[in-house]
């Protein structure tokens, strides 16, 4: 029985590490960036990123090859296709691919390698006047980003993970509806984290339909979203409908603390297939506290009923700790919690992130977890290699 | 970048994708598989149960496919209600006998390019798409 | 109380004022606040400081190249911004009269003094709010104050379509003990 488990577990991580949505480095607070809307589309941060944005990612993401006088300018290696098409000033848009290869292995089951396909995605954002308009397309392998899915047929799966229409009502508050990455935690790169699995708010493919709204400013930042469900998900009865939001405060250049809340309906679970009531609710927190290093922290209450039933309590929770080695070069080590009713499970993750190139980057996991079941915890490791890159 | 994309036919951490593809349904719910949430010790269905017995390895789609053959050719009926697990897939019912009167979830359009809902985003991006190309012209 | 008496009672408590120079010690603590939009927000600091005296006033200046945010090219283009090349310190004077310094017997003061920011080569008005402690050599302050960097004759900031508000505030911790 545990070995049909563990086989069975080890299909679930091989689907948690399918496609990522990339772009999403909350280390930057390290870089005294504690808030995300100048460098992404998104004011929260993750997927398209801003003309801005862009330079940022050759003055200080990459590692510097050139010598940088003070005349140095991030020039057309931040442009978009390398400065090859000149884009007019209300469109901003971006390509990126993200693939690699992951290793498996368990107690009960040979080690496996296997090939990833992780991101071929097209996003584009156009601003006419307070308008803005952004979506993204992408084509994945089958099976991949489920959620995200808009199209299916014998030659191709199109994938579109955020889709939506905004207003900037004034320069520190954003109105958005349409699909978009839920307001809640973090928002990590590790989207198969605990803490965003059981939340679901990954920006991989957990993004929600819904009327979004988001003010930032001064130290404050916060965000709410009321939740429509997943549109690209029928029958209507799996659709979740709730909210999810945040609130976030700066106490200094390098220290954001903050608070998330999430609570969501569904007649039908899609897990559970039961009608399902789901509410997380916790703390988040982004800081640097010495140069080059940046932690990440979070710990949130799982609160889960079904079918009106008393509901059962969990938790789960992130912390990492990454080191900017020297410009461009990071190492993170991280450890996380699940608590559910059948346990605790506990992983640790270790990673090596090489931002070498212009809008490429290589990245190299290890992680092990101590996965809880009825009998026990069983343990799993997964190296996970990955390249990544953008125009 | 070719071997990146070239890559994704051999993706093995989609079995959902691999039973639709198999059988040209939507993709099935983790339900399929899991009781409860889809984490570490969940997967205690009787399908899931059936498909491990008929040989399922992990990260292993041929295994997964060999083993939706073996359930079809032996028409293995886990829940024991007359129907086999396949022909419940095609059906588009639950082969666990929980719920054979619930619709099956379905992302997106499966098999046609049927216009507006979900493919608002698409369109918008094919236009976008026209744009940058007519610029370059 | 007069300004006449607020000058006596500082020379009683700190005989360095007496228009000699001060020293900092220990750590000075120099920064600069600008917001962005949606939150966006730089904060910024000087290793360089100074304090000095005029028979009227005190003196503090910061070399505009000694401002830092942490990236360079950011740096390079704000002391463009601010042209450090002509206008290399930035300095803010505040009359002896607008400050109350810890009287006898007291260990703290503070108040709202109105002094005068210099930037850019344009000088300003500037509310400054500050509070001192005495220690047991020399005085410790804390003062902020905002200012406007658009008054000061300096285009607002636009780096790539992201702009800086230019409704600013500086802030300053530091220690002065009398010069030797």
């Amino acid at each position: 029985m545990l070995k049909r488990l563990t086989a069975l577990a080890v299909m679930l991580l091989g689907l948690l590490l399918t496609p990522s949505d990339a772009q999403a480095y909350a280390w930057s607070v390290n870089h005294g960036y504690t808030t995300c809307a100048s460098c992404h589309a998104d004011p929260s941060g993750g997927g398209l990123v801003t003309e801005y944005g862009r330079a940022q990612g050759e003055i200080f993401i990459r590692t510097p090859w050139e010598e940088r006088g003070s005349e140095w300018e991030p020039g057309k290696a931040a442009d978009f296709a390398f400065g090859a098409v000149d884009l007019p000033e209300w469109l901003i848009t971006g390509a990126t691919i993200r693939g690699g290869a992951a290793r498996l292995d368990t107690p009960s089951t040979d080690p496996s390698v296997f090939p990833i396909v992780m991101q071929a995605d097209l996003r584009a954002q156009v601003t006419v006047g307070k308008v803005r308009a952004y979506g993204s397309l992408g084509a994945l392998p089958t099976g991949s980003a489920e959620e995200a899915r808009v199209l299916r047929n014998d030659t191709v799966n199109l994938y579109s993970r955020e889709h939506w229409l905004g207003v900037d009502v004034t320069g520190d508050l954003v109105v958005r509806a349409g699909r978009m990455a839920l307001p809640y935690g973090n928002r990590i790169l590790e989207h198969n984290a605990w803490a965003r699995t059981s939340t679901r708010t990954d920006i991989n493919a957990d993004q929600q339909d819904g009327i979004n709204a988001h003010y930032g400013k001064g130290d404050w930042r916060a965000e709410v979203m009321g939740i429509a469900g997943n549109l690209q998900l029928s029958p209507a009865g799996y659709r979740e409908r709730g909210y999810s939001g945040l609130v976030e405060y700066s106490i200094g250049p390098k220290l954001v603390v903050g608070a998330s809340s999430l609570l969501t309906v569904a007649e039908l679970d899609i897990q559970t297939l039961d009608q399902r009531t789901r509410q997380a609710h916790g703390l988040q927190v982004r800081s640097s506290p010495v140069h080059g290093l940046a932690i990440l922290g979070e710990g949130h209450l799982l609160v889960d009923s079904s079918n009106g039933s008393a509901p059962s309590l969990g938790s789960t929770g992130w912390i990492q700790a990454d080191y900017e080695i020297f410009q461009g070069l990071h190492v993170a080590a991280a450890g996380e919690w699940l608590q559910q009713e059948v346990g605790t499970s506990l992983g640790g993750w270790g990673s090596a992130t090489w931002f070498f190139a212009p809008k490429t980057d290589l990245r190299v996991d290890y992680i092990h977890r101590q996965n809880a079941t009825s009998s026990g915890r069983t343990p799993s490791h997964m190296v996970l290699g990955q390249l990544h890159f953008s125009l | 970048m070719l071997w990146i994309l070239s890559g994704a036919a051999l993706a093995s951490g989609s079995y959902p994708g691999v039973v639709a593809q198999e059988l040209t349904v939507d993709s099935p719910s983790c339900a399929v598989c899991h009781d409860g949430a889809t984490t570490f010790g969940t997967v205690t269905t009787p399908f899931g149960a059936s498909l491990l017995d008929a040989g399922l390895e992990a990260s292993n789609e041929d295994s997964l496919i060999a083993a939706l053959a073996t359930l079809e050719s032996e028409g293995t009926d886990s829940d024991g209600d007359g129907v086999g697990d396949i022909d419940e897939l095609l059906d588009g019912t639950d082969p666990n006998g929980t719920g054979s009167e619930v619709e099956a979830p379905a992302y997106g359009c499966v098999g046609s390019t049927r216009p507006g809902g979900p493919l608002a985003g698409a369109t918008l991006l094919a236009m976008l798409a026209g744009v940058l190309l007519r610029r370059r012209g | 109380m007069t300004s006449r008496a607020l000058i006596v009672s500082t020379l009683l408590l700190i005989p360095s004022l007496a228009f000699g120079a001060w020293n900092l010690e220990g750590k000075s603590k120099i920064t600069f606040h600008a917001d962005g939009p949606a939150g966006f927000a730089i904060d910024g600091s000087s290793k360089e400081f100074s304090v000095s005296e005029t028979p009227e006033s005190m003196v503090f200046s910061v070399p505009v190249t000694a401002v830092t945010t942490g990236i360079e090219l950011r740096d390079e283009h704000m002391h463009n911004y601010a042209e450090a090349e002509s206008f290399p310190t930035v300095t803010l004077t505040i009359p002896k009269d607008q400050l109350t310094f810890p009287a006898e017997g007291q260990k703290k003061s503070a108040g709202i003094a109105q002094g005068t920011f210099n930037m850019h080569g344009v000088d300003k008005p500037a509310k400054v709010k500050y509070a001192m402690k005495a220690e047991k050599v020399g005085v410790s302050w804390v003062a902020a104050f905002s200012f406007n960097t658009e008054a000061h004759g300096i285009v607002v900031p636009d780096y790539m379509g992201v702009t800086v508000d230019p409704a600013m505030s500086a802030q300053a911790k530091f220690t002065t003990v009398p010069a030797e």
